[in-house]
């Protein structure tokens, strides 16, 4: 379960993995997290990106490929790191929300961009 | 490990929690450890019980992730990075699987949790900082 403001109030919603789980540009995919523990939302602008991340704890670099990069919607600090990636779905005739899980984030833009202040809205 | 060993926990993780008679609200961004001393009729009888330690812990909390395990005091960026725990997890198949865990960042966690020689670092959960 993950928290989630969804209904303008947060509130712990239940994870459904859906069958068919395709995104789309269109898709607004949410993230839990942060050194808040806030909810951010953004708008995908691009598939299959390869990019390259510095690992600080071995001093050695990671490839990771097919990365879906997200715009969010409000202020994303580092601490989202590692941070559960779901697309909220409302329950059809309800008022509920549920969490079909998409993936995991592994990076920031600022921080893949090397950018001095990192702690900022991308 | 191999593609498909993880799977997301899903539906109703209510089991994950501690039990309604030992936790309220509080309980569940806190760690409860506690050690019960009871007496019997005969004083010189004296049980220690160890209650069930409760743990609230979810997708999304924030952990750290230590440079060293020699470290005391986590200091953001210098000796430790903090991160956020990823989705509930359990490994069904191949070695050592578990029934409860959580997607982390190799970025976040060392290998030494991994089953990588020679690496030191480890990571924790803080309830009381998230």
């Amino acid at each position: 379960m993950l928290y989630s403001p969804q209904c303008g109030e947060n509130k712990l919603l239940p994870i459904i993995p859906t069958v068919d789980k395709t995104l789309v540009p269109t898709s607004e995919v949410c993230a839990f997290g942060g050194l808040h523990g806030k909810m951010v939302c953004g708008e995908i602008l691009e598939f299959n990106v390869t990019i390259q991340v510095q690992n600080v704890v071995s001093g050695g670099n990671s490839n990771f490929v097919n990365v879906v990069k997200v715009n969010m919607n409000d202020d994303y600090d580092l601490g989202y790191l590692g941070a559960p990636v779901y697309i909220p779905l409302q329950v059809p005739n309800s008022d509920e929300f549920v969490a079909d899980p998409v993936g995991q984030i592994i990076e920031t833009l600022a921080q893949y961009n090397n950018e001095e202040n990192q702690d900022k809205k991308i | 490990m191999q593609a498909g060993e993880l799977r997301i926990e899903s539906g109703d993780l209510s089991y994950l929690l501690p039990k309604p008679e030992e936790s309220n609200d509080e309980d569940l961004n806190n760690v409860t450890l506690t050690d019960n001393l009871t007496t019997s009729s005969n004083t010189s009888e004296v049980k220690l019980v160890r209650r069930q330690q409760a743990v609230g812990t979810r997708a999304g909390f924030r952990m750290w992730g230590f440079a060293s395990t020699n470290t005391q005091i986590p200091v953001d960026g210098n000796n430790a990075k903090r991160c956020t725990l990823g989705f509930a997890v359990r490994k069904v198949h191949g070695g050592n699987p578990f029934d409860h865990g959580f997607l982390t960042l190799g970025n976040c966690v060392h290998g030494d949790l991994l089953g990588i020689p020679g690496s030191r670092n480890s990571a924790f959960y803080t309830p009381n900082q998230n």
